[in-house]
This record gives structure tokens, sequence and C-alpha cells, in this order.
């Protein structure tokens, strides 16, 4: 099975652990799990469009996996999330670009989670309910399969692409 | 940037394309400043008291961000909305410090 979908499994274990009251760690652990499977789904989609797929090419997918910036990957999801990019960004395009519903959910999810995912990490003034991390792994689960079921589109390659080329592209 | 009228226009119930279930009976937003320090809304959607959150599917909730997030953007509204669900009542407290 696929790194992201063993954390997808991982979150929903630790999800579902102490019946009667969850854990706050495990709760907390579970959605820093989604947030990796989410992350590590995106780069690896970015990684195949950039390097290929064949198993020998695996070394420099796994090279290039290393260069992706949460951050980065954050600012570029926030501008496909809303569905329209800045005009800086699309010059040369078409004006009647139109982002996949696959590409803004998953964006969407994407920035979702990572903040989450901070908030689990760092701040314990917020508290974690069973109910909202297994909403949110679901989320993450119907987000990686309708992206993964989208067929390959420029507009699909390109937004890969900006998670990593993002915080170049947005200066120029 | 601070809510205004175009945000709680955007967010009137009466106009957002929301899914059929879960039952929403109230949506606020406050402003928000993400963890790397971005401007941003926080959108607290208030369900109907007698939700199953377990029954609550993945598609409903994507669907219903996915309309405040629409609905935002055509009032011109361009900052992240950081959407969060409840249902009315009171709040349970958990502590797993027993």
């Amino acid at each position: 099975m696929s790194l992201h979908k063993d954390l997808l499994r991982q979150a929903e274990r630790l999800a579902r652990l102490d019946a009667k009251k969850p854990k706050q760690a495990n709760l907390r652990r579970a959605v820093s799990s989604v947030y990796y499977a989410l992350f590590h789904f995106a780069v690896d989609e970015a990684c195949r469009v950039a390097i290929g797929s064949q198993h020998d090419q695996t070394p420099f997918r796994q090279i290039l996996a290393r260069a992706f910036v949460h951050g980065t990957m954050s600012q570029a999801c926030t501008s496909f999330a809303g569905g329209t990019l800045k005009a800086s960004v699309t010059k040369g395009l078409s004006p009647a670009l139109v982002i996949p519903s696959a590409i803004k959910t998953l964006a969407t999810v994407f920035v979702e989670l990572q903040e989450k995912r901070h908030i689990a990490d760092y701040d314990l003034s917020e508290r974690f309910r069973r109910e909202d991390v297994l909403s949110l792994i679901q989320q993450a689960e119907l987000a990686t399969k309708d992206f993964a079921g989208l067929p390959t589109s420029n507009e699909k390659k390109f937004f890969l692409a900006c998670l990593w080329a993002w915080g170049t592209l947005v200066k120029r | 940037m601070i809510v205004d009228n175009r945000v709680r226009d955007a967010l009137d119930l009466h106009g957002l394309k929301l899914p059929a279930h879960p039952t929403v009976v109230n949506i606020e937003a406050e402003d928000y400043t993400n963890w790397s320090g971005d401007d941003a809304l926080r959108v607290n959607v208030t369900l109907a008291g007698d939700t199953d959150e377990e029954k609550i599917l993945g598609e409903e909730v994507i669907a219903l961000k996915s309309a405040i997030q629409d609905s935002l953007r055509s009032h011109g509204i361009t900052v992240f909305p950081y959407i969060f669900l409840r249902k009315a009542g009171p709040s349970e407290v958990e502590s797993d410090e027993d």
C-alpha cells in the first residue's frame, strides 16, 4: 500500500482509540497523520508528472520530493482552492481557464489540514473532537480519490507544478 | 480583513446553495489569522441540534464548504475561509485527564 494510504489508516486507527473518551494526544497525532497523508499524496503525484511513474525512476522521484516546501504548497493551494488565480500567474493562458473541482477540493482540504496540523502540534488551547477528526480523514480520502481519478490535463499538470514552483512564479 | 456586509451577505442562509443534509441553522464569520500569519476568515457553521454527526458524509461536508467558498468568492471575498462545523446546543467538554 502507498505511504499516503498507510497514513490515512494510521490516522483512523488513532482517532478510534479509547472508545469512551478519546485522548487528545491520539486525536492530535491523527490530525498530523492525515495532513501528512495529503502532503505525501500531492508530492508523489507532482513527482510522477515531473519525472515519470516507472519503477526505475523511483530514486529520482524521491530526490525531487525533498524539494517541496509546506508553506509554498499551502500558498499555491490557497489560490487554486478559490478557483481563480492571480492575473500575473495566468498571463498568456485562456481567460476561460476553469480549475476542475477535484483540484479545488484537494487544494481546499490541503490548506485546512495544514492549519489543523499546526494547531494539533502546537496549540494546546484548542481541543479536538473525534467526530471532527474522522470527518477530516473522510474528506482527505475523498479528495485524494477524486484527484487521482481526474484525467491528466494541462490544468492538473499545472497545479502539480505550482506546488513546487509557486514561490517563484508569484513574484514574476 | 474586517468582517463586513459583503461577508454577511455571502453567508446569508437564504442565498447559499447548501446540500440538503446536514441541516444548517446558522453561519457566522469572524476575522482569523492563520498559522502563517495570513489574514483569513473563520466561518462557524451551526448544525441542527438533532444532527447525528457520525452520519454526515465526507461528500456532504465538502459540498457544504464548497458552497460557502463559492459564495464568498462571488461576493469578492478572496481570503481563505477556515470552516468549522458544530451542533447547536451546549458544547460537549471531554476530558482525557482522568
